[in-house]
């Protein structure tokens, strides 16, 4: 085996016939000049040993897989930072008067590797944070025995904060620094924290009014912005999990209100131990995010005189102001260099997610624009996106396809809005008001003499794949139609479609028939008495033929009888038998029938119909 | 990680892999007649898979060790045939990660480095003679 550099991380083994010498390790940077060798069965034996390098201490520690030994080149200590704040440390061998230290800080989720001191030291540990002194030393281990240390507490001007210390079971050399809890300053206002009682919240002060703050257990806090004038929150419960909204207030007017949303979540902060740390994360309640073509303005419903403007594809932080009125959006496009000014869109409840279609009309109701608006939570914030539909592409579609009457649309509560569309046109869609009102249709069929309604209903677009029966037998240019509405889906569409019934009907029927014919069918009636047999009247039927025929919208049967023939045999004389057939039947006419009756059967018909058709041929008795 | 170059041969004599220190290549098992004309469906699809390993030592002649069977995850030893001069120590660690078949050649002693620097390590005579030149 010759030198080989183990980088971090890496493993490499000792050849077979080399594991009965000496081992030499020296960090690469060192100079190798005093290095030693260590003899690898001895270390094996020891599973662990201290080596001191030029310029550090370390340990060579044995684990055993399975038929094979692994030594791991360790440091003496580990310490690691599971807080989400910088955490500087200091490790020393003695409280007073140390020969050996170590100093350094750790950024979140970072580890430091002692070497400084060796396994035959005790080991203190100070720590400290930004806002706190530093924490006593605490005595982590001495030569003989490792002590128990569960926590370690910092002093600051506004109180004091426990942190959490995790040593794992199988490694006594391994410190893990966490804290129950913290809080996250989202925003990008200067934040300040008290508890319920107005009492300063411990850490929180001016110069982390930005950043993190970690705590142990808190019940309530209050939050106060950091400015002139800045009012206290009322108590919100951190205890539990969960999402909670929350209006902050400069002063008395009206106009600097802020909407914050906390999320409070348990969060992993170590994955190999699974050490949980609650995270209570203060951001602003509503992003809105434009993402059209157009500059639009935002208001809060009903407070046009606080309104914000919006370029393509910003973002904007939106605070609803007036704490009377509702939390609902609005939005129209800016009235650009072609001087076209548009109307408001509806108002959309920020207030949970959803998603909505809206239609927006220029001031002369001739140009439309529609927008599908998606409101999502990603606790604590509310995404407020809006985004333009393309005409062709809008989640919402109206086609006439009638060629006898023309129709119009409007939203229920919103009569003064009226879509026409004329007889096999179509348009988009998008709702006027699609929180205030109903997401239902009114739908009217005019005729084309004086533009009457012929027929009015409401009808919404969730019966995807129903065709509705709107209007039977309706009368135009001496031809009648049965009148239909379907919704299809057409891609993301949904397509509320006016059709006749010839438009449709035909290409999805679907008929079936079947016949039977039989030569004869007879009946004896026979009178028994002991071994006498005397038959006393015989009766036949034939030719029967019957009939069934389908083609969905009905059903007709059908049976016929050509002749039926009696034979009276209770008197012995009875020369001939009575015999029923049509009139004609003498005249070879085979078309005629003694019995002929027809059923047929209307499907589709509000009221189903039977019509029965008996004909009886004139008959002649023989 | 045998701490030399080895070469593998697997049950079809055909095909033979090089393998340097800690270097890793993928090996491909042809079906044997038997299993080709087998009606039963097997249920270990590595239950006919062996290789022998053949140890490239600089100063010395080692014979090929005996094959192994790869059907079970597990560190097995690996046994070569007596000869004089070096007896060799090697086992032979199986495992899957994902659907892929590991096997790992490996002596008695692995060394790891979890520190955050790198290490220089050697036998400790070559130290000395570096110390020399």
């Amino acid at each position: 085996m010759t030198e080989k550099t183990l980088e971090p991380g890496k493993t490499t083994s000792i050849p077979f016939d080399m594991v009965s010498e000496c081992l030499a390790i020296t960090p690469s940077h060192a100079d190798k000049k005093n290095t030693k060798g260590y003899a690898i069965a001895d270390i094996i034996k020891e599973q662990q040993i201290e080596i001191e390098l030029p310029t550090m201490f370390c340990k060579l520690a044995v684990s055993f897989h399975k038929k094979y030994a692994v030594i791991r080149i360790c440091p003496i200590l580990k310490i690691k930072n599971c807080l989400p704040i910088k955490l500087t440390f200091e490790v020393t061998n003695k409280e007073i008067g140390e020969t050996r230290k170590q100093v350094g800080s750790l950024l979140c989720q970072e580890t430091a590797q002692i070497n400084a001191l060796s396994l035959q030291d005790s080991f203190f540990l100070r720590v400290g944070l930004a806002g706190y002194s530093a924490s006593a030393k605490i005595q982590l281990s001495s030569r003989k025995e490792v002590m128990l240390v569960n926590k370690i507490s910092l002093k600051g001007s506004t109180g004091s904060v426990d942190l959490r210390v995790y040593r794992p079971p199988d490694d006594n050399y391994e410190i893990i620094i966490y804290a129950k809890s913290c809080i996250v300053n989202e925003t990008s206002i200067p934040l300040l924290y008290f508890l319920k009682d107005y009492k300063p919240f411990p850490g929180s002060s001016d110069q982390n009014a930005k950043g993190t703050l970690v705590f142990d257990k808190i019940k309530e806090i209050r939050i106060q912005p950091m400015m002139i004038g800045g009012d206290f929150t009322e108590e919100i419960p951190i205890e539990g999990l969960g999402d909670r909204s929350v209006d902050m207030r400069m002063g008395k007017s009206p106009s600097r209100r802020f909407n914050l949303g906390l999320n409070i979540s348990s969060q992993l902060c170590d994955r190999k131990y699974n050490l949980m740390t609650k995270v209570v994360s203060v951001a602003p309640r509503f992003v809105v995010l434009n993402e059209t073509p157009y500059s639009l303005i935002v208001i809060q419903d009903r407070a046009e005189a606080l309104d914000s403007t919006m370029e393509s594809n910003e973002r904007l932080i939106m605070h609803f102001q007036e704490p009377q009125l509702r939390k609902f959006l609005r939005f129209k496009i800016k009235t650009g260099n072609d001087g076209v000014k548009w109307l408001w869109a509806g108002a959309v409840d920020c207030t949970g997610p959803g998603e909505y279609y809206l239609i927006m009309l220029d001031s002369q109701y001739q140009r439309a624009k529609y927008f599908r608006v998606s409101i999502t939570l990603e606790s604590p914030s509310y995404y407020i996106q809006i985004f333009e539909q393309l005409i062709d592409k809008t989640a919402m579609r109206i086609v006439n396809d009638l060629d006898c009457l023309d129709l119009t649309v409007a939203q229920v509560g919103m009569p003064d809005k009226v879509i026409t569309i004329p007889r096999k046109k179509r348009v988009s869609f998008g709702w006027f008001e699609p929180c205030d009102c109903k997401n239902v249709l009114v739908v009217r069929l005019l005729d084309g003499l004086g533009g009457n309604p012929v027929y009015v209903n409401n009808y919404t677009f969730d019966k995807i794949g129903e065709k509705i029966p709107i209007l039977t037998n309706y009368k135009h240019q001496d031809k009648v139609f049965d009148i239909f509405m379907e919704i299809n889906l057409e891609g993301s569409s949904k397509v509320m479609r006016f059709i006749t019934q010839s438009s449709k009907a035909s290409a999805k029927t679907w008929d079936f028939q079947a016949s039977l014919t039989i030569h004869t069918i007879g009946c004896s009636v026979i009178y028994s008495r002991g071994k006498e047999r005397v038959e006393m009247v015989y009766m036949a039927l034939h030719p029967v033929a019957m009939a069934i025929k389908s083609d969905k919208r009905k059903l007709e049967s059908q049976i016929k009888i050509k002749v039926i023939e009696i034979d009276n045999n209770t008197v012995y004389n009875t020369l001939y038998p009575c015999v029923l057939y049509p009139v004609n039947f003498a005249k070879e006419n085979r078309d005629t029938y003694v019995l002929d009756i027809l059923t047929v059967f209307y499907v589709p018909t509000q009221e189903n119909q039977v019509i029965t058709r008996l004909k009886w041929s004139n008959l002649m008795f023989c | 990680m045998t701490g030399y170059p080895i070469t593998i041969i697997p049950s079809e004599k055909s095909m033979k892999i090089e393998l340097m220190e800690e270097e890793a290549k993928d090996i491909r098992f042809e079906k044997s007649v038997e299993e080709l004309f087998s009606t039963q469906r097997e249920q270990d699809p590595f239950a006919h898979h062996k290789v022998a390993v053949l140890i490239n030592h600089p100063e010395a002649t080692i014979p090929r060790s005996d094959t192994i069977i790869i059907d079970e995850l597990a560190v097995k030893d690996v046994f070569f045939p007596v000869s004089k001069g070096i007896r060799p120590q090697l086992f032979c660690e199986i495992h899957d990660i994902g659907k892929k078949r590991y096997i790992t050649f490996t002596s008695p002693v692995q060394i790891s480095n979890e520190f955050d620097v790198a290490f220089d390590v050697c036998p400790f005579k070559s130290v000395v003679s570096n110390l020399l030149y």
